[in-house]
């Protein structure tokens, strides 16, 4: 079964590359919704429930770190990806301690994204196993 | 991925955040600006930054960066906007305004450097991102508390990691790590503080000295097997009851050598990003490129000069350099390609604006996008291929009244396919118009005294369409400020030739015209016949001749003021090469003589020379102006004894010594 991802940039240009990487990594993944801005990832999320969200930090309307607090707070277990730009360590950092499992840092190149997303699956031996 | 395949995108999307930054900030003004205005401002330099990295524009990915940090500020309060800084945004939104175009035109980007330093010299000095470090300040394993934990009685772990060299934000990544190790225990210290590493200050080596009951192997493994972590060692530390003496000094001094040797070494890592793409000057690679032509040229010249036997140690030793050399230009002539996507936005764009000046519905349909052509000849079609748009949209497609009339649908329709044909690239851009008529380009050309009446009927279909190119020639009836008189067609055809294509037309008249472009994808370095023709040198391209044979004079027949000879079921028509060069096309043929075989259109040629010395790889170097007018030579080449060689293009050759 591919993994259900939803994916979650204001820019298109960004949705598409990241679409365009997930696409071509062998069926591994799928693409089951998109969101330009944090509270449509949250409507989003609520209805569709992924397995993997990769979510944008500076978006309009809300944040990718607001959205990721409240989708932990509709799902803790939520896997959720941050895209970030360099130079933006600080916000990334925040995210993680609000919960965000990873991050992938833009301009995206199709290994490092498919390496970083394997390792924060559940199973994928990144750290799921109870201590 | 292919960043390529983005390019188009990129550049819409680019110009509608530029656009929406221009608007907002021409509406601000010299008043200041509404919180929420700022924020849109944000975010447009945020995307743009963020997408000129994608594509690896990094230039232009700066000057956002700073844009966009300035407006970060404003967006806290640090301070607020002035009618100066809201001037000196605008300037630097038109200056990455004037990058995409530049980028759009494969012209170089021009530099935001100066703007983004006086950007950068109005930023506050202070930290960059004060809110944020100060919350991952308040984040839950801070070290400032170990002593609140200190009832944890489970063993206590040194972990010590190494995070991969030139690993994209270190001290997330760092943070990352720690939420992983929270997964298996207790937290207790952390070198260094939570601040450094949101303050992109970190140096990549991250201690931690966790409480938990999982053996030391097993930790290794686990931390050893996240993404950006080069070495992990797991020590089991003294349980808390041994440390004795006094824990929270321990600690502190743990802490404060690395910290201090975090701030030496914090600019290097910061700027230990991972670079993927470069972008080079045009320019350069053609230097590049010509170092490989001599390399070339120099390597037949010591294989000539060492008459190595084959077998021979010298001849292995020269195959292997040819085979290097030759993928070397390879690589080269690789890097130099563009696929043609890259310029269709500015010509959807020219068929828009021309279509709606004009009041036509026109569709245009591009194919084959993905075919690559040197960076040098997509952009010396860029001009020719405006000229022919215009003509379509203007002459060849109809209004859309006479298009229902003649049962077309009302929208015209454009296409333009692309494809590979051997090593040559056709460009084909075809209209559904009312296409051009033969018999009329005929009448014409007899009327204004440009052919007389016999050679005019005697033209083909296909030659008299062409006749459309000769300067100043045209059907048109009308004069517009599009189109002018028909001027373009000849300067589309010498552009083609120039780039060492030919151009052919075809029309059906009431069902559209056709111009087919065949281009090579790259010019520089060819095989060529070399060939003395009236005591002179020519070099023929290898890729333009079907056939060398050898011919007896007494073979050659005369047919319709042509001589022509008969070779297998192909009439072939022999010209003599040092007679066309010389404008006598009935040159006398000595008695037996070698013939290079091609064909133009249907038709089968052969150029008699007085000798062919040789196959050569030449480098084909552009003639200089005014030579650069005839046709009938695409470029001259420096042969291996210093001599220079005209190029002769044999197609072009045939139709100019036709014309009168």
């Amino acid at each position: 079964m591919a993994i259900r991802v939803l994916v979650v940039d204001d820019a298109m240009f960004m949705r598409s590359m990241i679409k365009d990487i997930l696409v071509n990594a062998g069926g591994r993944y799928e693409i089951v919704g998109e969101a330009s801005n944090g509270r449509e990832a949250i409507a989003r999320f609520r209805e569709l429930n992924p397995e993997l969200v990769t979510m944008d930090i500076v978006m309009p309307q809300l944040d990718g770190i607001e959205a990721t607090r409240e989708i932990l707070k509709v799902d803790p277990a939520a896997v959720i990806v941050m895209c970030s730009a360099m130079g933006q360590e600080a916000l990334v950092v925040e995210s993680i301690s609000a919960g965000a499992k990873d991050f992938i840092v833009k301009p995206f190149t199709s290994d490092r994204v498919l390496q970083v997303l394997a390792k924060v699956l559940p199973g994928a031996g990144g750290g799921s196993a109870a201590p | 991925m292919e960043t390529a395949d983005f390019l188009d995108l990129f550049i819409s999307e680019a110009r509608e955040h530029i656009e929406g930054q221009a608007a907002l900030l021409a509406r601000a003004g010299s008043s200041s600006l509404e919180r929420e205005e700022i924020n849109d401002l944000f975010r447009h330099a945020h995307s743009v930054k963020g997408m000129a990295a994608a594509m690896g524009f990094a230039s232009m990915s700066a000057l956002a960066h700073a844009m966009e940090d300035l407006l970060h500020q404003w967006r806290d309060g640090v301070f607020g906007s002035t009618p100066g800084s809201i001037e000196l945004l605008t300037r630097a939104n038109d200056l990455l305004s004037a990058q995409v175009d530049a980028l759009v035109a494969h012209q170089e980007i021009p530099s935001g450097d100066e703007i983004g330093r006086q950007i950068r010299s109005l930023c506050s000095p202070s930290e960059d991102r004060p809110q944020a470090a100060a919350g991952a300040a308040a984040a839950p394993h801070g070290t400032d508390e170990p002593a609140a934990e200190a009832v944890d009685t489970r063993p206590r772990l040194l972990v010590d990691i190494a995070i991969r060299q030139g690993a994209p934000l270190p001290g997330a990544r760092a943070m990352v790590i720690l939420k992983r190790l929270e997964e298996h225990g207790q937290v207790l210290e952390v070198s260094p503080a939570p601040q450094i590493l949101a303050a992109g200050k970190f140096n990549g080596r991250l201690r931690v000295v966790l409480a938990s009951r999982i053996a030391p192997d097993r930790v290794a493994t686990l931390a050893g097997g996240l993404a950006d972590v080069a070495a992990c060692q797991v020590t089991p530390a003294a349980p808390p009851e041994d440390q004795g003496g006094d824990p929270e000094r321990r600690v502190a001094a743990r802490r404060t050598l690395p910290d201090r040797q975090d701030e030496e070494t914090g600019e290097s890592t910061a700027r230990a990003e991972a670079i993927t793409t470069i972008r080079v000057p045009t320019e350069r690679m053609d230097h590049l490129l010509d170092g490989i032509g001599e390399l070339i040229l120099d390597r037949e010249r010591l294989k000539r000069a060492l008459e190595a036997d084959p077998g021979s140690e010298a001849a292995e030793i020269l195959e292997g350099l040819g085979r290097t050399v030759d993928a070397l230009k390879d690589e080269v002539m690789t890097i130099r390609l563009l696929p043609f996507s890259s310029i269709v936005p500015r010509l959807e764009r020219a068929v828009r604006e021309l279509a709606s000046r004009l009041g036509k519905e026109v569709e245009l349909v591009v194919r084959g996008t993905e075919v690559s052509l040197d960076r040098s000849t997509l952009e010396e079609m860029m001009d020719p291929l405006q000229h022919i748009l215009r003509n379509c949209i203007d002459h060849g497609l109809e209004g859309s009244e006479e298009r229902r009339g003649a049962g077309k649908s009302a929208r015209g329709r454009i296409e333009i396919d692309l494809s590979r044909r051997d090593e040559r690239v056709c460009l084909a851009v075809s209209d559904d118009g009312r296409g051009m008529d033969p018999e009329a380009l005929r009448r014409v050309a007899v009327e204004r005294r440009y052919l007389s009446r016999e050679i005019a009927m005697r033209l083909s279909d296909e030659e008299a369409l062409m006749l459309v190119t000769i300067p100043g020639f045209s059907t048109a009836t009308r004069t517009t400020d599009i189109s002018g008189r028909g001027v373009g067609m000849d300067v589309v055809r010498m552009r083609v030739q120039k780039l060492g294509g030919h151009l052919i037309i075809r029309s059906q008249t009431g069902n559209g015209t056709r111009l087919e472009m065949d281009l090579p994808p790259t010019v520089t370095v060819t095989r060529a016949f070399l060939c003395r023709a009236e005591g002179g040198i020519y070099a023929v391209p290898v890729s333009a001749v079907q056939a060398t044979f050898e011919v007896r004079r007494d073979i050659v027949q005369a047919s319709q003021g042509e001589r022509v000879l008969r070779r297998g079921d192909d009439l072939v028509t022999v010209l003599p090469l040092g007679g066309v060069l010389a404008g006598d096309r009935a040159a006398p043929f000595p008695d037996a003589f070698p013939a290079l075989q091609y064909q133009v259109g249907k038709r089968t040629y052969a150029l008699g020379v007085d000798e062919i010395l040789g196959e050569e790889l030449i480098v084909v170097k552009p003639l200089r102006h005014p030579l650069e007018l005839l046709p009938q030579y695409a470029g001259a080449a420096i042969l291996n004894d210093g001599e220079i060689a005209l190029i002769v293009d044999p197609v072009n050759l045939t139709r100019t010594s036709r014309q009168p």
